[in-house]
Order: structure tokens, then sequence, then C-alpha cells
């Protein structure tokens, strides 16, 4: 007990130490000029309808590669936080998200703006992308390191599963509707990756005798192509949106500390929810927001509220997306994996300024995880005061007309992407996806999972060959070890849950199991509860637990009760999860039907009211 | 929807076919390659699963009748112009980038002339139809903040007629807007940051 106390105390003393170190090193005028510009830059780019923060990171990437290291990732922390915070601006006044992150801003921003009460909007969503940050930044601070050190013992086929479960999540997230289509673009993506010299013996793929391509696609002009000039493409193609007119004052836009009171059970869900669907790779602030509005609504008292102007929907909103990037930091730091697509380009950026993540970072460079929480921590309080501070100036560059805007950005785009190498191939790359990513995007086909594929090809070609030769092609390694095993199993389960029979077959017997996962753990606790309670009323005299006699051996028999009562639970709920299928299965083999309700006669219908396909 | 997915699956099956060929084609195991670590392995895998996705986008687009192409190219008015303001956004932007660094009858394109002309081209032809609309609106702004100007500007240009107005006001904007940030980008690239630009 001791020890254990021990090392959390000497844990979270060298981390304070860190932390200390890192504040020490970004506190000078420099930094903090960097730090207001580049945030400033980026809720800019977030307000503007059709700059994304991605668009922005790749594009500030290819201005700041010339800077130090820590100057450069310190503005481009700052441009993403700034940028996913601004498009709440565009979703509430014009009904438009001005970053993908904000679209369930919509639903209850502009019905707020509309009944006049633009500016406490503002000001809300103002106080849940702040504390939504923070709670991403603390999560980062004790989580990365953990993981960096679990990430330690991942080999070579561990790297593979986890490239795989990284796209298929990320298509099967990032398109709902359609996973196929998001499965799609992810296996694009690493084919993408497949161009050029390989990685093992030096062989040129799919160059087609270019002497440019044997180098690759790179990432960033990929990405400001796919990114960039397809949404300069988009922008166009589309119709413009109407903004409310407002007048907003300053006052109101100043984020009110009974809101956080109020909230606090929203507030404390969104972040964490934001934050954990940041760690999955290439899922991205705009699920995390989704994810977040839809907890938060139904948990909410005032659920018919949400989507008419609800202030409690607002906050999860704002607070789920603005979790999301410090999440999305966390798998890019200790398993060189991005969570999202904006954070696929901090990654090319940490490469490009020699920066190694992965999970070596916490022993080659322990420190380098403690200065992203900082950055993150100035990034959010320059965030909160430009956000209240510069509410008129930002209302001004809503109303920038497109047309007036986009060929800038075009230009930027062009330009951007011959800089970091300076060679017309890149700008040629750049252009082709643009218009591919343009064309994928009217199909419905989503751009992070192509983008995730592209940073993992290398990853999965390389673990792939590697385990191969490793273990001579017996394949039966793969199930030799419990990291592998969960990712087979998570990623067979990604593929047969989005199959809609499927889904609505096991999806309720996996809420059991899940549900049986929480009873066995909360039956634990309360196990030792009443153990407690009734050792301590033993003293006094009086009934027990369930009328068990008050004595030592009765405590201890309720204990035990509790424990296989639980226990008990937990077996049933999983055997018929795992041996549910084999048993409708005879069941259907032999024509016999031992279901008590007509609506689970057959295998692939559900009991009423669970497991609809949403 | 589904005839869109019917013809991009045959896209797809394509692409899966060259990585499937071109895979098959790499040099197999021997020499220095190992067993197992052969460079097309990857390429073919991914290819048998793009081809997979492709024949299930088939069938399901088949099941909701993309297969029947007729009419697919059917678009109403306002798609057609959004689909032309889309296509020359791309056409212009591609023209723009094979344009950089080419020279003409001997004389190199310069990059600031270039980049003026293509924003100057972009703006113009983006904002022609919206010009009087917009023109009308920052003159009616004009007159209401700052009245005496306004009449004095309006003398100073009273040789231009009341239609073609909007559009010198609109290519005189757009020139200086393209004016400076072509010189800006220029500045910033080439002294700032050391590019050599194209």
């Amino acid at each position: 007990m001791f020890g254990f106390l021990y090392d959390i105390g000497s844990y979270l003393i060298q981390t304070a130490g860190y932390v200390a170190t890192a504040f020490g090193k970004f506190s000078n005028l420099e930094a903090v000029v960097y730090v207001a510009g580049a945030t400033l830059l980026g809720i800019v780019i977030g307000v503007l309808p059709g700059l994304t923060a991605t668009m922005g990171l790749a594009l500030l990437t290819t201005l700041t590669y010339r800077l130090e290291p820590n100057i450069a990732l310190l503005s481009l922390m700052c441009l993403y936080v700034g940028a996913i915070y601004g498009g709440s601006r565009t979703a509430i006044l014009l009904n438009i998200p001005g970053t993908p992150a904000n679209a369930a801003t919509t639903l209850d921003g502009y019905p707020l703006a509309r009944m006049g009460r633009a500016g406490p909007a503002m000001g809300t969503a103002t106080t849940g992308s702040f504390l939504g940050t923070m709670i991403g930044m603390l999560a980062l601070a004790l989580i990365a390191p953990k993981l960096a050190d679990y990430a330690l013992e991942f080999q070579t086929h561990e790297f593979l599963w986890l490239a795989i479960f990284g796209v298929l999540i990320s298509g099967q997230l990032t398109a709902m509707e359609d996973p196929l289509k998001g499965w799609i673009a992810g296996f694009l993506g690493l084919s993408v990756a497949m161009i050029g010299q390989e990685g093992l013996y030096m062989t040129d793929r799919f160059t087609f005798g270019f002497t440019e391509m044997q180098g690759g696609i790179g990432l960033l002009p990929a990405m400001v192509g796919a990114f960039g000039f397809s949404e300069v493409i988009s922008v166009m193609y589309n119709r413009r949106a109407e903004m409310v007119r407002v007048k907003v004052r300053l006052l109101d836009v100043i984020p009110d500390p009974r809101e956080i009171l109020c909230y606090w059970r929203t507030i404390g869900r969104s972040g964490l929810i934001g934050t954990l669907i940041g760690i999955i790779p290439g899922v991205g602030e705009d699920i995390g927001a989704w994810v977040s509005y839809a907890a938060a609504r139904r948990a909410s008292k005032e659920k018919e509220l949400y989507g008419k102007g609800s202030v409690e929907g607002l906050m999860a909103a704002e607070t789920g997306n603005s979790a999301a990037p410090p999440g999305a930091i966390i798998p890019v730091l200790t398993l060189g994996i991005p969570g999202s697509a904006p954070a696929a380009i901090v990654l090319a950026a940490m490469v490009l300024h020699g920066v190694k993540p992965g999970p070596m970072i916490m022993i080659d460079t322990p420190s380098f995880v403690y200065e992203v929480v900082v950055m993150l921590f100035f990034a959010a309080v320059a965030m909160l005061i430009l956000g209240i501070l510069l509410t008129p100036l930002l209302l001004k560059v809503l109303a920038i007309p497109r047309e007036r805007l986009m060929p800038v950005v075009f230009i930027l785009c062009v330009i951007g992407s011959y800089a970091i190498q300076q060679r017309m191939f890149d700008v040629w790359v750049m252009v082709a996806f643009g218009i591919i990513g343009f064309v994928l995007r009217e199909m419905k086909y989503p751009m992070a999972p192509l983008v995730l594929g592209i940073v993992l090809g290398d990853i999965f070609d390389k673990s792939f060959r590697r385990s191969w030769v490793i273990h001579d092609g017996d394949f039966m390694f793969y199930f030799t070890r419990p990291i592998s095993v969960v990712l087979m199993i998570l990623c067979v389960g990604t593929i047969v849950m989005s199959i809609g029979p499927c889904r609505r077959y096991i999806g309720p017997k996996i809420q059991g199991a899940m549900s049986a996962t929480v009873g066995l753990v909360t039956g634990f606790v309360r196990a030792h509860f009443v153990l407690i309670v009734m050792l301590v009323a033993s003293r006094r005299g009086g009934s027990g637990y369930k009328g068990a006699e008050i004595s030592p051996a009765g405590a201890i028999s309720a204990y035990f009760g509790i424990l296989a009562e639980t226990v008990f639970a937990f077996v049933r709920a999983y055997c018929e999860l795992l041996l549910g299928p084999f048993v409708d299965l005879a069941r259907l083999a032999t024509g016999t039907n031992g279901s008590k309700s007509p609506s689970t006669d057959r295998p692939g219908s559900a009991p009423a009211g669970r497991g609809e396909d949403r | 929807m589904p005839r869109a997915d019917f013809i991009t699956s045959f896209v797809l099956l394509a692409i899966a076919a060259m990585l499937v060929g071109e895979g098959l084609l790499l040099p197999g195991a021997g020499g220095l390659i190992m067993k197992g670590g052969e460079p097309g392995r990857v390429p073919v895998f991914l290819g048998l699963c793009i081809a997979a996705m492709a024949i299930v986008l088939i069938v399901r687009s088949i099941s909701q009748n993309g297969h029947r192409l007729r009419g697919v190219l059917g678009f109403d008015s306002e798609r057609k112009s959004a689909l032309m303001r889309a296509l020359a956004v791309a056409g212009g932007g591609t023209f723009y980038v094979a344009l950089l660094g080419h020279n003409v009858s001997g004389a190199d394109l310069d990059y600031v002339v270039l980049t003026f002309a293509f924003i100057l081209v972009f703006i113009v032809v983006a904002d022609w139809k919206r010009a009087p609309e917009i023109a009308g609106r920052r003159w009616q702004t004009l007159e209401r903040r700052a009245p005496a100007t306004a009449a004095r500007f309006f003398g100073g240009i009273s040789f231009i007629s009341a239609a073609r107005a909007p559009y010198v006001w609109l290519f005189v904007t757009a020139t200086i807007q393209a004016a400076i940030l072509a010189i800006i980008i220029a500045y910033v690239f080439e002294k700032q940051f050391f590019v050599r630009l194209p």
C-alpha cells in the first residue's frame, strides 16, 4: 500500500517538475506573441466557413518549418485549438459549421441566435471550449506517459493490427451512414502509401518510371490538397448561407460561472467522451462533439429543449469537440498514430521538426509530452481571452465574401505545398488530391480514413511483412499474445457490427455483456461496502443485508452471496454472447424453439425496443 | 447515389486490378528478399481487399437500381451551374499550376504576375453576376456613413455609365486585392522563408 502511494507521489512530483520546466521554456515574450498570433489565426480560420483546422494546420506547417521546433509546434497547437473553437461562431450565427467539428453546435447554437441570444450562446461555446481543452489536457498529462509505457509492449504484428483497427474504426465512425465507404477511403489511403521505394528492400513500387515518385507521396501536399484545394472547389460548388444579423456586446460573451455550476456533470461527461473519442485513431473532433451531444441529451432533464436552443446541448457539443484535440494528440505522442486528421498534420510537423513520436517518447524525450501539455494550456487560455475580447472583429471576419477569400487560399495551397521541398511535383500532388478529394467528398467518402491510411501505410506495410518473415509465415502467432488477440477481435467486431442483421442480433447481447461487466465492477464495490457496514454493525446488533444474521460470519456470507450473484450474471451474459449464436443455429437446425417471446423466434430479430438499426 | 456508387465500384475494381497486377510483377522471394517479406505482398493484399469492397458496392448499388444509368447526366439548372463553378475552379487552378515555372516565347512567366492574374480573374468571374448587388450595397453604406465623400466620389466617376459602374467597381477592387496579395505572398515566401519561387 505504502509502496503504491510512494509510486504515485514520486510520479506526481516528477510530472510537476517537467510541467514547471515546460512553463519556464514558454514563459517569454516571443512565445506569448506566437501563442496570441497563432490562436487568433486559428480562430479566424475556424470562423471562416470553408477553411478547416486541417487546412490551416497544413498551411501553417509549411509557414513554420524554418522556426525553432518548440515555437513551431506551439504555434500549431494554438492554431489547432483556436480553429476548433472558432468554428462555433459560424455555427451559431450562420447555421453552418465553421469546421466539421462544430456541426453539432449548429443544432442549438443557431436556434439560440435566432432567439436573440447569440451573445450568451457564444459565451457558452467559449466556456465549453475552454473547459473541454482543459479536461483533455489533464487527460493527456495523465494518460500519455502510461500509454507510452504500455505501447513499449507492442510487437510488430500488434502494430499491424493496430493499423488495421485504426483504418476500420475511423472508416466506421466517420461514415456512420455507410461504413463501407469509410473503409474504402481508408484502404485507398493505405494504397497511396505504397507508392515509392518501400522501406525494407528499397524496391520501387508504383513509380511508373518517375524519379519524383520514388520518395513517395508527401503527406503534407496530399493533405493540403485533400483539405485545402478540395475545400476551395467545394465552397464554390455549394450555395452560400445567410448570417443572422446580430449586435453582440462584449459583456454578453463573457462566460457565466453559473453555467459551469449548473452543467458541471455535462461538462465533465462531454470532456471525457471527447478525449476518449479523440484517442481513437482517425476519428476526431466532429464525432467527439456528436457523441457528447447524444450522451448529454440522453442524460438531460430538459431533453425537449435539445435542437430548439438548449444551452446544455451547446455546452456538450463544444466541450466534446474541444476535448478531442488533446485526446487526438495522445496516440500521436505514444503510438505515432494520429487521433484525427488535424493530428496527422501535427504528427507530420513533429517529424519535420526532428521529434520522434512513438512508444519510445517517454524514454528518449519524456519532457516533450509535458511541453505539449503546457502548449495546450497556453492555447486554451489564449483562446478564452481572444475569443471574448475580439468578438466584434470576428463578426467582421465572418462578413468576408468567399469569392474574395478562396483564391488566396488556393494560392497558399500552391505555395505551401511547393515550399517544403521546392519542387513542382508536390504541387501536382496537391492538385490531384484536391480534385480527387472533392469528388470523393461529394460521393460521401470521408477524408479522415484516407489521411489515416496514408499515415499508417508505412507502419502497415513494414509490420505486415516483418511479422511474416519473423514467424516464417505461420499465422498462428497472431493468436499467441493478448494484445494481438484483443485488437483482432476489435477489428472483426467493427466489421461485424456494421452489418445490419449482425448488429441487430449481436447488439443487444453485447449491450448485455457490457452492462454485466459494469455490474461486476459495481457488484465488487457493493460487496465490499456491505461487508464493511455489516462488520461495523455486528458490534452494535440489528439486521444485516437481506436479513442475514449480524455477525462476522453473516457478513462474510452476504459478501460472497453478492459476489456469486454478480459473477453468475457476468458469466451468463458472456456465455449468451459467445455461445448464443451456436445455440440459435442448433435450434434452427433441429427445428426446436426454446425462446419465450415471439420476437426472438428468428435469429435475425431482436427484442422489441432494443438494437434498432439507427 | 446508387448510380454513382455503381460507376465508382468499377473504378475501384480497376485500382484493385492495378494493385494486384503490379504487386505480382514486383520481385518475389529469393536473393536478399526473404520469404514473406516480398515487396508486392501488401499491395496484393490491399488490392484484394479493395476488390472485395468494390464487389459489395456493386451488389448493393444493383440492389438499389444503380445499374440503370439512363439520365445519369440529367442535372437541373442549379446543379449544372454549381458543377460549372466547381469545374471552373478546378480547371483554372490546374491551368495556373501548369503555367507556373514555364516560359512563353523565351520569357519566364513571373510568379507575381501569374498570381496577380489568377486572383483577379477568379474574383471577377466569381463575382460577375453579383456585381450590381454588391456594388449597390457598398454604395448605400458609403452614402449612409459619409454622404460628403459619397457625393465627391460620385462626381468623380460620373463619366462611367450607371450600368457599367458596378463592373468597374468590381474590376478595380479585385485589381487592388490581387496586386496586394500577390506582392505580399511573394515577398513573405521569397524574402522571409527563402523559398525560390516557381
